[in-house]
């Protein structure tokens, strides 16, 4: 009777623990360049990414002192002047994938609409956008990209640098995301 | 019109001292980023210490080197895990050990990873 309960019991947590796909090496970058100057962009191969395959339910980590920039001088800035890394290492973003159905999933992009909240310098915006997923080898391919503007999260623009800086600010997203086990 | 000596040698000398300028402008404004081999840890322990002290060791800031000895306990492409709660992820070389090794590894301290529960590390180098 013991070891019925006992395997009535492993069944039970098995059947519920929920299936998860994940990165610890998202790619994340994103591109603020205005034509005829020198280009501002940056990426970052740290990004956390888990997706709930059962619900859909999808969260990002990334530390801002990840994005790599060409220009070392200019990394600096925009930890130091612009995203204030000190105060806020982090931007973050939980969501959910709309009609997600991992059962459904091909080798070919589908897109999927997405709506969460995405947190810069501890500053809230709601997303509401599109992304691309598809099933490879075993992992979930998430693809996608949004535009934000430095305003959403009351990053500053100095003067005298501002022509230089989009206001709109191109990200882009490659996550591989593999079975958690 | 030929230029007298005496202006020829002050375009002379302007043309040296702004190319001069321009020289060392650009090499502050374009100069390469420091790399993990060149700045010295400011942090040295192993990787169970390092956990304990991350809390209230006050020299453990986000973005510094630091230099921890620990276990290898899961690999994954371009990066280690030790002791399961350390994420480094190296910048150049393939990771060509396996799990549970002992080893040395440097690298840049960017912050707790909340989803993961780990830390994480990245532009890590193998001590040894």
């Amino acid at each position: 009777m013991k070891s019925l309960l006992i395997f009535v019991h492993v069944f039970l947590s098995l059947g519920l623990s929920a299936q998860k796909f994940y990165t610890k090496t998202g790619i994340t970058g994103f591109k603020a360049s205005v034509e005829a100057f020198e280009s501002v962009e940056a990426i970052s191969k740290s990004t956390t990414a888990i997706l709930n395959a059962e619900n859909g339910e999808i969260a990002a980590l990334i530390f801002v002192k990840s994005f790599h920039f060409d220009v070392a001088l200019m990394e600096e800035h925009f930890n130091e002047n612009y995203l204030d890394t000190k105060d806020f290492p982090k931007a973050t973003f939980k969501g959910q994938l709309n009609d997600f159905d991992i059962n459904k999933l091909t080798n070919a992009w589908t897109e999927f609409k997405i709506t969460g909240t995405l947190k810069i310098r501890g500053i809230d915006k709601v997303i509401n956008n599109v992304i691309n997923i598809k099933m490879s080898n075993g992992k979930i391919i998430v693809n996608g990209f949004l535009v934000v503007s430095p305003s959403d999260f009351k990053i500053e623009i100095p003067g005298a640098v501002r022509s230089k800086i989009s206001n709109e600010i191109k990200v882009t997203m490659n996550y591989e995301l593999v079975e958690k086990k | 019109m030929s230029l007298s000596k005496r202006n020829k040698s002050i375009l002379t000398t302007t043309f040296i001292v702004s190319v001069f300028l321009l020289f060392i402008i650009t090499k502050i404004l374009y100069a390469p980023h420091k790399k993990t081999i060149d700045i010295e840890a400011s942090y040295k322990g192993n990787a169970a210490d390092f956990i304990t002290d991350l809390g209230s060791d006050t020299t453990i800031k986000i973005g510094v080197i630091i230099e921890i000895l620990g276990e290898v306990t899961l690999l994954v492409d371009s990066a280690v895990t030790i002791n399961n709660r350390i994420f480094c992820q190296f910048s150049n070389q393939k990771p060509s050990f396996k799990i549970g090794d002992t080893l040395v590894v440097k690298g840049r301290y960017i912050g707790y990873d909340d989803l993961m529960e780990e830390v994480k590390l990245d532009n890590c180098i193998l001590k040894q």
